[in-house]
């Protein structure tokens, strides 16, 4: 499983940045949310403060 | 049209007087004021903080904004007055002190005084005092005599005065920071309106914590008061029958729940709420004008950390002669507790040249230019990147842009909005959605008791 972003519906608010508890994201240049597959531990906080239903988990 | 109850026959069941649809500053300053007089309140929330785009939060060791960041008008805030009103414990707050801003002009930089300081500005922009007597004495008339028209743009309007630039480019430097629009988009008629509900009062102010001080306080009001915040709970439906709001259906903990209520209050947006209760339940005119007025007004928003302050005043510098008008503070100047020992904050903020049509990707090659041009020590100071966002679409600057806004009313009977998609005029961002939080607060005192009484 792995959190996916969906950049059509990304706009780069930067919300899920600030709440993600393992600061393993981030807004590129292009305003579209990057995931750090590295430090993420998929707690999906982040698709809980999506305005944009723009992430969502790969199976 | 009603509405169909979704057909759950095992859901939880509550009852409440008043059921509010997002934690955003208008839903809590009316959430408190309601609790406050007795009405048990429920607030719920889809995210796992409350506050919205009004609160702030840690991030990598900083204190960083939602989206906000400050009263606009010290104690005649409706945030600040709603405080005092529910008696919340008095927050530490601080402001920018004298000067409260700077401009740079033509590449001069000129204090704002504390009198006369449209004036002063206009003067060092034009050289000529009989264009600066123009402009003034137009201004002076829109305020106290005949206040312009909304068809017409506040750069039109202008126009009529001066084709002077520099003049131009300090409204909408001012336009682009409190309104996240540019002046060709601002009706005339509003801009007056915001100046006259500015005058005398503009006194920035920022909390030791920043807004989150504000949110954890009505919270703490609405709490106390029998009603209740609930976090991560996802509204499904505003159940409407006979055009009348009856309760809504939420999620929590995987659960369904119907909660019944005398009165919802969406916090959620105009557009959100016909969502949730049902286009059907809608005339066909109201929805023209909510898709008509309600678009969102937009900005890009940039932190950088550095190793010393860029700016000497914890005020902001309007730059009015970069590429777009940016406004630029140093929040650690204020409180240095917004960042580790030894590290600053530098906030930027600027408008797309229109907001309806950018290429954010070309708009932050833009921005890094003018912070170049503005900060060319940036890199030697340790200048480098926290964070960068699109305040835009539903997480814009503003629902809907100033002077578009619907009204608190919708045509369901007992189901308002609050929020920056229905500012009452001339109230702006955070102070212009918590001014609606009141309105709705007290028109619904007026009309229903609390239940049980």
């Amino acid at each position: 499983m792995a959190i996916i972003v969906n950049a059509a519906k990304c706009i780069g608010c930067g919300s899920c940045v600030l709440l993600c508890p393992e600061e393993a994201l981030d807004v590129s240049p292009s305003f579209v949310v990057e995931v750090d597959s590295e430090n993420c531990t998929e707690c999906l906080t982040c698709l809980d403060c999506c305005s944009n239903d723009a992430l969502g988990e790969s199976t | 049209m009603a509405a169909a109850r979704l057909p759950h026959s095992k859901m939880g069941k509550m009852k409440t007087d008043i059921v509010i649809i997002g934690s955003g500053i208008g839903g809590l300053c009316a959430g408190a004021l309601l609790a406050h007089s007795g009405y048990k309140t429920i607030v719920l929330e889809r995210m796992p903080i409350a506050g919205g785009r009004y609160t702030s939060v840690k991030y990598k060791g900083y204190t960083v904004p939602t989206a906000s960041w400050m009263l606009l008008y010290g104690k005649d805030d409706p945030v600040y007055k709603t405080l005092q009103e529910v008696g919340a414990p008095e927050i530490e707050m601080r402001g920018a002190g004298t000067p409260m801003a700077r401009y740079r002009i033509s590449g001069n930089i000129y204090d704002w005084p504390e009198k006369g300081a449209l004036r002063y500005l206009l003067s060092v922009a034009s050289h000529d005092e009989d264009e600066v007597n123009r402009v003034m004495t137009a201004l002076g008339q829109a305020m106290s005599e005949e206040t312009p028209s909304n068809e017409i743009s506040f750069r039109d309007w202008l126009f009529q005065y001066t084709r002077n630039e520099a003049i131009h480019s300090i409204f909408q430097a001012q336009i682009a920071t409190w309104c996240g629009m540019n002046a060709d988009e601002l009706p005339a008629g509003e801009f007056i309106r915001a100046l006259l509900s500015f005058r005398g009062k503009s006194d920035f102010r920022i909390p030791k914590n920043g807004l989150k001080d504000i949110i954890d306080a009505l919270e703490k009001v609405i709490k106390e008061n029998g009603g209740e915040v609930w976090k991560l709970t996802a509204v499904k439906q505003i159940v409407v029958q006979d055009g009348e709001s009856r309760s809504i259906i939420a999620e929590r903990n995987g659960n369904e729940m119907e909660i019944e209520a005398s009165v919802v209050i969406s916090n959620i947006g105009p557009k959100k709420t016909i969502e949730l209760a049902g286009v059907g339940n809608f005339s066909e005119s109201y929805l023209r004008e909510v898709n008509e007025k309600v678009r969102p007004s937009v900005g890009m928003d940039y932190l950088f950390i550095t190793d010393k302050p860029l700016l000497d005043f914890p005020g902001t510098l309007y730059t009015t002669d970069t590429r777009r008008k940016v406004s630029w503070s140093v929040p650690t100047m204020m409180w240095p507790e917004h960042a580790p020992n030894g590290k600053h904050l530098l906030h930027g903020f600027a408008v797309p040249r229109s907001t309806l049509d950018y290429d954010p990707k070309e708009e932050h090659d833009i921005f890094m230019q003018d912070l170049m041009d503005v900060f060319p020590d940036f890199k030697k100071c340790g200048g480098q990147l926290l964070l960068r966002r699109n305040f835009c679409g539903e997480w814009p600057c503003t629902r809907a842009w100033q002077g578009y806004d619907v009204t608190q009313e919708t045509p369901i009977e007992n189901l308002y909005n609050v929020g920056d998609g229905a500012k009452p005029e001339g109230w702006i961002v955070g102070s212009g959605a918590a001014e609606s939080g009141r309105i709705v607060a007290r028109k619904i005192m007026e009309r229903i008791k609390p239940w049980g009484r």
